[in-house]
Parts: structure tokens; C-alpha cells; sequence
């Protein structure tokens, strides 16, 4: 290959690869904010707490990218994941229950939520969209009615002891989410199982036809993108003391930006785990520096909202790009008679 | 709005003159010329592929003729859409259905040209005009009623009143009975009786021969493309047809029929409830059996439920000399299924994915190591197959959406090779094809069955059915019509099966037409 050749094929992959061209801008951003900021920007104390509010959006991106990949939505997560947290504190402190109970039972309320959804939306047939909107409804009602309306606050140790130690200089939630992060690229990247999820994505009819188990894997999804939520609840219960009732507000929206600044379609099929996460850290570097900088915060979600734009109308154009430069002849399409109806 | 605008009857409304029309492998139409004449039903019918789409389409100006001229009550016409073609007079009627099921028939009627007032639409004019049109049709339909609560003949019903509603000379009709039941048929012959008195020329496209003769004034016969002849109707019989309609080369010589196996695969009293039933037939070990019928006969419907992807009514069937209740995708391909389906884009590929994933996709367990996809497997089986089946693409890592059809065909046929299936359905296997993949198919399939795998062809394509079957059964009407030995066949014997049974008029599907 002779260098301009290689040259317009590393543009090329740079373009066309969300986490490639992603972690350039980091690298960039980072760069720019650690010459203007070198005290601040790079010092432990910053370095350790973006990757702490990052931990817990790390864990619902990821149970949201797998469901976004597989061509479905899950709208109730936020709500899912303030439920989750008010359970686990409520069922230790009002019901004095061990730790030891408490967790496996939230966690499996949590995946009994996903499964009802998924069976919804995978079974039944309805619109992930509509069935988990109407699912996040009810999580807000019963976390409310649970907790009589008040956050459940001051938390005792036990009730705290999984969220609050540190270990190796990082908190326990950043360990969680690294955890999560691990097993989770390993089973996306990796495994003959969730590589179904692509399929599903890109047409779950043609995904049926070639024996995949369509309805099977989409309830799979919803469990854990619902266990994870829970996990992410309770762990964040934990960690502040309180289960406040608001916590989760909003993480939905949040999640699927962060997965679609990564390169995921909302259409399914479309992206990697790798790149959404990308997509999370560049959120969480862009709310750091707009705190170090002082900028007003409601220039914060405006930024985000562009770069989101920016981001899919880039899509829209490459996909133009891609489908008229990727050729190797004029076909598709226009190479075949219309199906003549006879 | 006034019927039956047109003058005297006899009178040449439209003129097809030397009408060509190819498509990139196809020549569609070659160089055809009909009369169509005012206060006339004039059939067109003809084969699978011979051409009767595509002539309409020109005719109502969905799509240029290459070349050749349109004549228009004697005057030479260019039509570029299909608006125009409506607005000079000719209305055409499709064989999909083109109204909106959640609105009501007044609203279907109007679409895109509701009468306004004030800028708003003017819903009682719509009601008003509906309810005259229908009136002037005969029909008793309540125009604010909702499509979707018609039956189906019904909204045919609609469905010309819509056409109509732009006061045509010229009505094209593209199969209208292809979803109605015998007994809704004959109300739409009396509408359509109606009409043509009142001095509408009609075209009237069908491949149910029984129908030419219960309707038509005329007939004209295509075949390949190519113009066989226009008759009287009263002047010839079924045998004339017929003998115009077939007669195409065979694309391959027979290969003699192998010693027949035992039996592997026995279907009795097959039923779903609704597009078949009591379909009954075996395959044995070793051969390739045809499954030809007209389009809507059933037979994609009876292998997808023996595939797991219908659900089944009733019946036995037995795999292996074992009874089996198949009911999903993934345990047909564990007991050694294969089902390649008729729909390449919406059933068959992951056209925006790459040529590799597409290989291995039904076989995901063969790539596997534990419980890892083993990218290293997934390229080693996709080039085996690439080289076997010499798809033409420059790597297995490009997308499928950039191969030409006989190329994605080929892929979708590596898909089902590599889950190594004992019995492999085909179901339209050459569709969209040209001719040169066309053959590489057939011969795909022959060393298959070489290689111990009994083979279903499922084809509307009577030469291909004939050229490869060692054994054919014909559908019609969601039943077999009869079994037939490949040696023996003839288009002719095929196509006279595949009209035995008149359309059901029986409970199978909810009676309507009270009009």
C-alpha cells in the first residue's frame, strides 16, 4: 500500500469509526483543558471524582447500548434506578433486613421488572418505547408511594458499607462500574450470544429466519439493562447515605445521548459498547470542565444537544458518503427489476 | 362526478404500439401492441414473469417504456407519473392495496384532493361525494365507516371507487380477485359488468383462466415479454390459452431422477387455519422435489409453518420416520432444516451487513469456541463458501447491499449450505436473478443433492420447476391439486392443475359483499 493510499484509508477508518474519531476529540479536549487548567484538570482529586459521577451512568449505558443495539429502547431506567435505591434502603431500614438479604432481593426485583417489560415488548409485541415509558410511570408511582413522598435519608453503615470504602485509591461504585464495564465488553465483543444482538438490530425478521432467537434474547436484554439500573440504584443509595427520590431523574435521555455521541443507532444493528462508553466519558469530561471553567450550567445541556446533533447529522451524511463511495459497482437497488406483481 | 364518461362502444380509447422495456438482465416487454377499446373488459393474462405488470405500469405511467408509443384516444402521449396518467383519464387499481386502513372510506376516496372551504377540508363534501360515487357504483357502503372494519372485497370495492372518483375512460385492474373469495368475485363482475356498459374500456390483468372466460370481451396473451396474440374471448377455449401461454426453453436439460430413498419428510392433513389445508405429501431421501401453483397458493405458507414460523392448525408431521411439532426457527435448523426464503431483503439478508456475517448467521454455533465467536471461523467458512459458490465480490468484509442480485442470492444460499442441512426448502430460488447466477444455482443445487441432501424447490417458474424437479406437486387454492413425475410434466399439465380448485367461497375466510 503506498502511503497516500494508507493515508485516505486511516481518514477513512477515522470517519467511519465512531470510537476511533471519539477518542481523537478526547484526546484533543483533554489536551486543550490540561494545558488551560494543568493544576486542576489532571490532579487526582478531579481524576477521581468524574470517574465517580461517571460510574453510575456507566452501568445504565451499558444495559441501554445492548438494548439500543438490538434494535429496542428502555425509557424506565431512570425511574428504575431511584426505585431501586428507596427498596434497598427501605427494606434494611424499615424492615431491618440483612444486607445480605436486601441486596439479592432488590436486584431481583429489579430483574423481575425487566423480564414483565421484556415480555411485553419481546412476546406481546408492544413498542419498547410506549411499554417502558408506561414502565418508568409506574416505578415513579410505586418509588413515591413506597417512600411516602420523602426521600429515605441517613442511612446507617451497614446500609452504606457497600457503596462508601475506597479501594486503591478509587471509590467502591467506580470498581462496580469498571467490573461491569469488563464483563460486558468481553460478552459484547466476544461471545457467539450477544453478538446476536447485531443481528436482532439490524432485522429481526431476517434474524428469525436464520434461527436466532429473536423474542428470547430482547427479554435477555431488558433483564439486564433492568438489573443493572437496580444495581446502579442501590449502589448510589449507598454511597450518598440517601436514597433520594429524584436520583435517576432523566438518566434515560442521558444514557442514550452518551450512546449516540458514541455511535450507536436509534435504528439498531449500528455501533459498539466501546464507543458508547466513549461517548459517556466524553459527557462526564465535558460537565468537568464546564465546572472548572465556571461556565454556567445551562450551557451544558446546550452543548450537549449540539454535539449530539452534530453527531447524528454526521451519521446521516456518512451513511450518504458511504453508500455512494463503498460501491464496487452500481447495484443494489437500481440493478434489479422491481419485483414484477404478476 | 359522471360514469362511464367514454362515447360508443367499440372505439379505441388507449393504444399500446410497439412497447419495449427492459430492466438491467430482463428484457420485460418486447415490443407488445394491444387495443383497448371503450364499453370492453380486455384480459391480459399470461404466466409468472411474462410481462402483464409491467405493461400496466407503462400504461399508467409508473414507469417509461423504453421505447414504442402510447396513443390516447388517437393521440400520441409521453407519460412521466402516474398523475398525469390519471389526470388524462387512465386509473389504475393495484393488486397491493393502496388505501389507508384507519381512515374512513369517504377520506380514502378523496386522499390528497379533499374538496376545502376556507382552507379546511369540507368533510361534509367529502361525505357528500363519497356517498355519490359509492351510490352511482351500487355500492351500499356508509362512507364514514373505517376501511379496515370492510371485508376484504369490499374495500376492492373502495379501492375502485377511488380510481374512478377522477373520472377515467381507461380502468386498469391488476388482479383484483387475487384476495377475494369466489363468492365476493362475483359481485365485483357485477360492478365491473356495470361499468363497462356504461362505456369504460377495462383492462383486467389475470392469471385465473376460468376468470377470462366468466368476464372478459377479449383476451390478450403475453409471453416472455413478448405479444402471443389478441382474441375474441367467445373464439377460443382454455387449450388456446394455454398453448399461447407456455412453451419457454428449458434453462437446463434434465439430469435422470435418482433411485428415490425413503421417505424422510411425511405431511398429513396439513392445515393453518387459513391460507391452506389438509395438504398432505412426502419427500424422500435423495431427490428434488418441485412445489409449483400460482402466486397465493399457499406453498411459502406450508413450508414456513413446517419451519416453525407459522403457527400450525392442524396435522401430522413426521421427520425422519419421528413425529415432530416444530415451533420455532431455531429447533426446524437443529433437526435439519433449511428454509431459504422467496424475500431476499426483508427475509433473507442482513443487507447492511457484511457478506461474512451473512454466511455464518444461521450457523453461529459452528463459529463458535465455548462460548466465544471465533471471528478466525466466521472468515475461514465465509471464503469457502465465497470460492464454492464463486460469489463475485471483491471480500468477504464488503457489505451485501453493494453485490448485484444473483451475487446476494448466492449469499443467501451459503447461509443455509453452511448450517449443513439434511432437507433444504428453496422457495423462489432464481427470483431477481439473471440468468448466468440463474444456472449456477440449479447446478448448486444438483451437487447438493449429490451430496446426500434432499432438496424442496418451491418456484412459480414453470421451465425451472420442470428443468429440476424429480418430482413436482402443484398447489392451488391453499390445496394440492396433484402430484405429478418431473419426466412427465408439462407446462401445460402444471398450469391446468394450478386452476383445478375455484377460489374457496366456505368459511375458510369471513363472507362478505352484501352490495
Amino acid at each position: 500500500m503506498r502511503p497516500p493510499d494508507r493515508l485516505r484509508a486511516m481518514g477513512r477508518a477515522l470517519l467511519f469509526r465512531r470510537s476511533l474519531s471519539l477518542l481523537l476529540v478526547l484526546l484533543v479536549f483533554g489536551g486543550i483543558m490540561t494545558a488551560a487548567y494543568p493544576d486542576i484538570f489532571l490532579s487526582r482529586y478531579n481524576f477521581s471524582s468524574i470517574l465517580l459521577n461517571m460510574s453510575f451512568d456507566v452501568m445504565v449505558v451499558v444495559g441501554m447500548t445492548i438494548l439500543l443495539i438490538g434494535g429496542e429502547v428502555d425509557l424506565s431506567v431512570g425511574w428504575n434506578l431511584s426505585m431501586s435505591g428507596v427498596i434497598y434502603a427501605l427494606l434494611m431500614t424499615r424492615l431491618n433486613l440483612p444486607l445480605a438479604v436486601a441486596l439479592p432481593v432488590t436486584l431481583a426485583i429489579g430483574a423481575a421488572c425487566g423480564a414483565l417489560v421484556g415480555w411485553i415488548v419481546a412476546y406481546v409485541g408492544v413498542n419498547s418505547f410506549i411499554a417502558t415509558l408506561a414502565a418508568g410511570l409506574v416505578y415513579y408511582g410505586v418509588e413515591f408511594w413506597l417512600a411516602g413522598g420523602q426521600s429515605v435519608t441517613h442511612l446507617g453503615p451497614e446500609v452504606t458499607s457497600i457503596g462508601m470504602a475506597s479501594w486503591l485509591g478509587q471509590q467502591l461504585p467506580v470498581w462496580y462500574a469498571a467490573g461491569v464495564v469488563v464483563v460486558f465488553l468481553y460478552l459484547m465483543n466476544r461471545t457467539k450470544a450477544f453478538r446476536q444482538y447485531t443481528y436482532i438490530g439490524m432485522n429481526a425478521q431476517v434474524a428469525r429466519y436464520s434461527g436466532i432467537p429473536v423474542a428470547r434474547m430482547k427479554l435477555l436484554a431488558f433483564v439486564i439493562s433492568s438489573v443493572l439500573a437496580s444495581f446502579a440504584g442501590l449502589i448510589s443509595a449507598a454511597r450518598f447515605a440517601n436514597a433520594i427520590l429524584l436520583v435517576g431523574q432523566g438518566m434515560e435521555l442521558k444514557a442514550i445521548t452518551a450512546a449516540m455521541v458514541g455511535g450507536i443507532s436509534f435504528t439498531g444493528g449500528v455501533g459498539t459498547l466501546a464507543g458508547a462508553l466513549l461517548g459517556t466519558l466524553f459527557i462526564a469530561l465535558v460537565n468537568n470542565a464546564m465546572i472548572i471553567a465556571t461556565i454556567n450550567a445551562f450551557w451544558q445541556p446546550i452543548f450537549i444537544g449540539v454535539v449530539l446533533l452534530g453527531a447524528v447529522v454526521l451519521d446521516v451524511v456518512l451513511l450518504r458518503v458511504g453508500s455512494s463511495v463503498g460501491r464496487t459497482r452500481p447495484t443494489s437497488k437500481a440493478a434489479q427489476p422491481p419485483a414484477a406483481p404478476e | 362526478m359522471t360514469m362511464g364518461a367514454a362515447g360508443e362502444p367499440g372505439r379505441v380509447v388507449l393504444s399500446a404500439r410497439d412497447i419495449e422495456k427492459s430492466f438491467p438482465g430482463v428484457k420485460a416487454l418486447k415490443g407488445v401492441s394491444v387495443d383497448f377499446r371503450a364499453g370492453q373488459i380486455h384480459a391480459v393474462c399470461g404466466e409468472n414473469g411474462a410481462g402483464k405488470s409491467t405493461l400496466m405500469h407503462v400504461l399508467a405511467g409508473a414507469y417509461p417504456a423504453d421505447s414504442g408509443t402510447i396513443l390516447y384516444e388517437g393521440k400520441p402521449i409521453t407519460l412521466h407519473t402516474q398523475h398525469q396518467a390519471n389526470t388524462l383519464g387512465i386509473a389504475i387499481v393495484y393488486q397491493e392495496r393502496s388505501l389507508v386502513p384507519g381512515l374512513t372510506v369517504g377520506e380514502n376516496i378523496f386522499a390528497g384532493r379533499q374538496p376545502r372551504r376556507l382552507g379546511l377540508v369540507d368533510w361534509r363534501a367529502v361525505e357528500r361525494g363519497a356517498r355519490q360515487t359509492l351510490a352511482q357504483l351500487g355500492l351500499e357502503i356508509d362512507p364514514r365507516q373505517l376501511v379496515v372494519e370492510l371485508p376484504a372485497a369490499l374495500q376492492q370495492m373502495v379501492e375502485i371507487a377511488k380510481a374512478l372518483s377522477v373520472n377515467p375512460r381507461v380502468l386498469i385492474l391488476d388482479e383484483p380477485t387475487a384476495t377475494v373469495t369466489q363468492r365476493e368475485s362475483e359481485v365485483l363482475f357485477g360492478l365491473l359488468r356495470r361499468l363497462r356498459d356504461g362505456g369504460l374500456a377495462i383492462v383486467y390483468i389475470s392469471h385465473r383462466l376460468a376468470e377470462i372466460f366468466q368476464i372478459a370481451d377479449h383476451v390478450t396473451v403475453l409471453k416472455d415479454g413478448a405479444f402471443m396474440g389478441t382474441e375474441e374471448v367467445s373464439k377460443v377455449d382454455e387449450k388456446w390459452l394455454i398453448k399461447r401461454m407456455v412453451g419457454r426453453e428449458l434453462y437446463v436439460t434434465r439430469a435422470p431422477s435418482p433411485e428415490a430413498g425413503e421417505r424422510i419428510l411425511e405431511v398429513e392433513g396439513l392445515s393453518d387455519g387459513d391460507r391452506f389445508r389438509e395438504v398432505g405429501f412426502h419427500l424422500r431421501a435423495g431427490e428434488i422435489l418441485g412445489f409449483s401453483g400460482l402466486v397465493g397458493a399457499g406453498r411459502t405458507e406450508v413450508f414456513q409453518t413446517l419451519f416453525g414460523l407459522r403457527a400450525r392448525q392442524a396435522g401430522r408431521v413426521r421427520l425422519f420416520g419421528k413425529p415432530v411439532r416444530i415451533t420455532s426457527p431455531r429447533e426446524a435448523i437443529a433437526l435439519g432444516l433449511g428454509y431459504l426464503p422467496e424475500d431476499r431483503k426483508e427475509q433473507g439478508l442482513f443487507v447492511e451487513m457484511a457478506v461474512c456475517d451473512n454466511i455464518v448467521a444461521a450457523a453461529l454455533d459452528r463459529c463458535r469456541r465455548f462460548i466465544e465467536l471465533d471471528r478466525k471461523k466466521v472468515l475461514r467458512f465465509s471464503e469457502e463458501y465465497r470460492s464454492r459458490l464463486s460469489i463475485a465480490t471483491p471480500s468477504v468484509e464488503q457489505k451485501v447491499l453493494n453485490l448485484s442480485g444473483g451475487n446476494q442470492q448466492k449469499v443467501v444460499l451459503a447461509k443455509w449450505l453452511l448450517v449443513n442441512p439434511r432437507i433444504l426448502v428453496v422457495d423462489e430460488p432464481t427470483r431477481g436473478v439473471d440468468v448466468g447466477a440463474k444456472l449456477e444455482i440449479y447446478s448448486i443445487l444438483r451437487q447438493l443433492r449429490e451430496g446426500g441432501t434432499s432438496i424442496v424447490v418451491i418456484s412459480s417458474d414453470l421451465p425451472e420447476i420442470l428443468s429440476i424437479a424429480d418430482r413436482i406437486y402443484v398447489m392451488c387454492e391453499g390445496r394440492i391439486a396433484g402430484e405429478i413425475q418431473g419426466s412427465a410434466a408439462t407446462e401445460e399439465s402444471l398450469l391446468s392443475l394450478s386452476s383445478r380448485f375455484e377460489p374457496p367461497g366456505g368459511p375458510a375466510r369471513p363472507a362478505g359483499g352484501e352490495a
